[in-house]
């Protein structure tokens, strides 16, 4: 296997705690609205969030509102190139600075009352009508409120607090646990948004759930040697790779062309890993990629899947739909029916298998640790 | 006979909370659906062993299969191990039902977990003993499969009390059951089972749909929360001859129910009717406080004309869902308030509602 991956090992390894796979969360955790508040609160609201790829605002001044838990949160491409955010939220009257994608240039302006703030910081650079209206108002004290913003693999992460723990200490070895993929020589050639009936966590614990491939996926995934699956955890992140089975045909990547600068050892495994708290992220010959699972309310989420390959590749109908059958007919089909039948008073989980399920009595701990 | 409309026996007891506050249909969930019997299939759909049906009775999810012994059981729908809803859909199976997420195989026949994959390297401690299918309870009547989220829940034949020798001759397991459709309206359940068993709505609502029938000589009984009701065809001969000119009449029915329809309810909101032609079902179930569905199921004798059998039924319930929905809108209003009711017609709302405080109280109903 390839040496950067210190972290794989064929036996779980665990940063500690979880011994016994159980499953830790109270069911009320995948529909009760009071769960769901304390986690936009408590968990996406003091984590790195991922909310943009760089290409969605190429230029400077493009402008771009997101949300980080609960927190509304415009991005702004510099004059000078950097990515930066602030809260989306005029000093004025609290009116949101933009509601829609564009390009503001050097400075944006809140269309409510004019005021104008600069793009390569946030500070108050104009005021209307100030002299008569606003005529002791220290500009200096009315910039826009700052949330940290970093970016790793093109993709643009954001942590609402501004002196948040630096995100290349976050993200610690994991950029180095996924395999020898340099994510600059590759570009967004897709971008597909599934809608969920289901909690945001049902999807990702199967996602680092290693038992269900044999079964689940037993057509889609079969050419892969689940009895070799590596996974472990990096930190608060999980990773994981496997190789295709001995003689198994290569799946075909269709208009989308095999990632130039893999060696060849590398083209034969299929990996998924996971930054925590929510973006799973997967990679094969052909495409890496990334599908954070962005949590809509209690009961219902969005998968925002971001195709990442070679230039020239495209993700064409058939690649597509190979794509979604894994992520949205099989994983989501199962998440969804878990949803569905969550409420029945007498639902209960039963017992998790002792290696295969283990990660996901780890993603709890790590959840309950944020939410304590 | 004295009636007045201040009586106790015909007032309307529930508040418009009961119709639109999220926290009553909790509390109806709880102490009512969670436990009680609900219809939920017909025989005809588990026509062979192994074939099972998808169902829901309260907020219980339910398997409903017939087994290699013949036999109908019930389980709830969700595999022991992370959950997942065991089939999601109507089918058949061999000797286990099997999950997708994680292979657990499940006996067909008791639902005893039978097969753990990978069971040596993952499971090892594990009682398979501890881990089958809940199990359900269930009950057949007249061709219709109902089923109890507690596996030991009163018996479904005293559930039923006396209510089957007082629906006529009707034996409707001699039927078929030809049609189902399911009709989502905006109102409370409860509107529309009110609306079902009052007798007084049938001259106006129906003036035209139900004009054919003799509502003076309307009778109806409640027996406990349930209810049976009875009313004959206008007219004399000529009116009997042109009720089932161009039908499949049920064979097996006697003179009285050829000339005449029938409604019915088993409490607190398995709806039924019966004509000449037809037995059917229209099970209200509470979707929210203000959404319901009904399961609409039309049994007749095999061959007849199914379409038309639909739309003769639909072409009163419609009248109903649309009088359901139209009190639905102004129930929240601020003044909204029930005057009052007739003193004989309306007289089963009354004795509904008591049925229906008694269980959310948890106290016998008074006499």
């Amino acid at each position: 296997m390839n040496a950067v991956e210190p972290h794989n090992t064929a036996e779980p390894r665990n940063t500690a705690i979880a011994e016994r796979a159980t499953f830790l969360l109270p069911k009320d955790a995948y529909f009760d609205p009071a769960w769901y508040e304390r986690e936009q609160r408590d968990l996406f609201g003091r984590v790195w969030n991922l909310v943009a790829a760089e290409c969605d605002l190429p230029e400077p001044g493009d402008v771009l509102p997101v949300r980080v838990g609960a927190d509304p949160v415009l991005l702004v491409r510099g004059t000078d190139g950097i990515v930066r955010g602030y809260l989306n939220m005029c000093r004025h009257r609290g009116m949101a600075i933009a509601c829609e994608p564009g390009r503001a240039g050097a400075h944006v302006r809140c269309p409510y009352h004019g005021w104008e703030f600069s793009a390569d910081d946030g500070t108050l650079v104009r005021i209307p009508q100030r002299r008569g209206q606003f005529a002791d108002v220290d500009t200096a004290a009315w910039s826009l409120l700052p949330v940290s913003v970093q970016s790793w693999a093109g993709l643009v992460f954001c942590h609402p607090d501004p002196h948040a723990e630096p995100l290349e200490r976050f993200l610690g070895h994991y950029p180095v646990s996924i395999g020898p993929f340099d994510t600059s020589a590759l570009t967004q050639v897709a971008r597909l948004r599934v809608p969920l009936r289901c909690n945001w966590k049902l999807y990702i614990e199967n996602h680092i759930d290693v038992l269900h491939l044999w079964y689940l996926h037993d057509q889609s995934l079969g050419m892969y040697d689940h009895a070799h699956f590596h996974h472990g955890w990096v930190g608060p992140h999980w990773v994981s790779d496997e190789q295709l089975r001995p003689g198994a045909e290569r799946p075909r990547g269709g208009a989308m062309l095999p990632i130039a600068h893999l060696p060849d050892a590398e083209r034969d495994v299929l990996r998924a890993n996971l930054i925590f708290p929510n973006v799973p992220t997967s990679s094969s010959e052909t495409m890496w990629i990334t599908y954070q699972v962005v949590p809509t309310g209690p009961e219902t989420s969005e998968l925002d899947v971001r195709v990442f390959g070679e230039p020239g590749s495209q993700l064409d109908a058939s690649s597509e739909a190979i794509l979604l059958s894994v992520l949205r007919d099989e994983d989501g089909f199962a998440v969804e029916q878990i949803q569905r039948v969550l409420r029945s008073p007498r639902f209960e989980v039963g017992p998790l298998a002792a290696a295969h399920e283990l990660p996901i009595t780890r993603f709890h701990e790590l959840l309950l640790e944020r939410l304590r | 006979m004295d009636l007045r409309n201040d009586d106790p026996a015909t007032r309307f007891l529930l508040p418009p909370a009961a119709y639109r506050d999220p926290a009553w249909l909790e509390r109806e969930q709880h102490a009512l659906f969670d436990h009680t019997w609900q219809l939920v299939a017909a025989e005809d759909e588990l026509a062979t062993p192994g074939s099972y049906v998808e169902a829901t009775a309260g907020r219980s999810p339910l398997i409903v299969v017939r087994g290699h012994d013949g036999v109908i059981r019930a389980f709830h729908n969700f595999c022991r191990h992370r959950g997942m809803a065991v089939v999601c859909a109507a089918g058949r199976t061999d000797d286990t039902l099997r999950c997708p997420y994680h292979g657990w195989e499940f006996r067909t026949d008791d639902g005893a977990l039978v097969r753990i994959p990978q069971r040596a390297g993952q499971f090892a401690d594990l009682e398979p003993d501890r881990w089958g299918l809940v199990p359900a309870a269930v009950g057949c009547w007249g061709g219709m499969v109902f089923a109890h989220p507690d596996a030991d829940a009163e018996p479904f034949e005293s559930f039923l009390g006396e209510w089957p020798q007082h629906i006529g001759s009707y034996r409707p397991e001699r039927l078929q059951q030809l049609a189902r459709v399911r009709i989502e309206g905006t109102f409370n359940w409860k509107l529309f089972v009110e609306n079902h068993i009052d007798v007084l709505h049938l001259w106006y609502l129906h003036d035209r749909t139900l004009a054919d029938f003799d509502h003076p000589r309307f009778e109806h009984r409640n027996l406990g929360g349930h209810w049976v009701s009875y009313e004959p065809v206008k007219g004399g001969d000529a009116g009997r001859a042109a009720i089932t000119q161009g039908t499949t009449p049920i064979a097996h029915i006697g003179e009285r129910d050829r000339h005449g329809i029938g409604a019915h309810l088993l409490f607190p909101n398995m709806l039924m009717a019966s004509s000449s032609e037809f037995w059917i079902s229209y099970a209200v179930t509470p979707l929210a406080a203000d959404r319901s569905a009904i399961d609409l199921r039309v049994r007749a004798e095999p061959g007849a004309d199914a379409e038309r059998l639909v739309a003769a039924a639909r072409s009163f319930i419609d009248e109903d869902v649309f009088a359901c929905e139209q009190v639905q809108a102004v129930v929240g209003a601020p003044r909204f308030e029930v005057g009052p009711l007739a003193v004989e017609h309306e007289r089963p709302i009354t004795t509904f509602q008591r049925h229906l405080l008694a269980v959310l109280d948890g106290t016998p109903v008074a006499a």
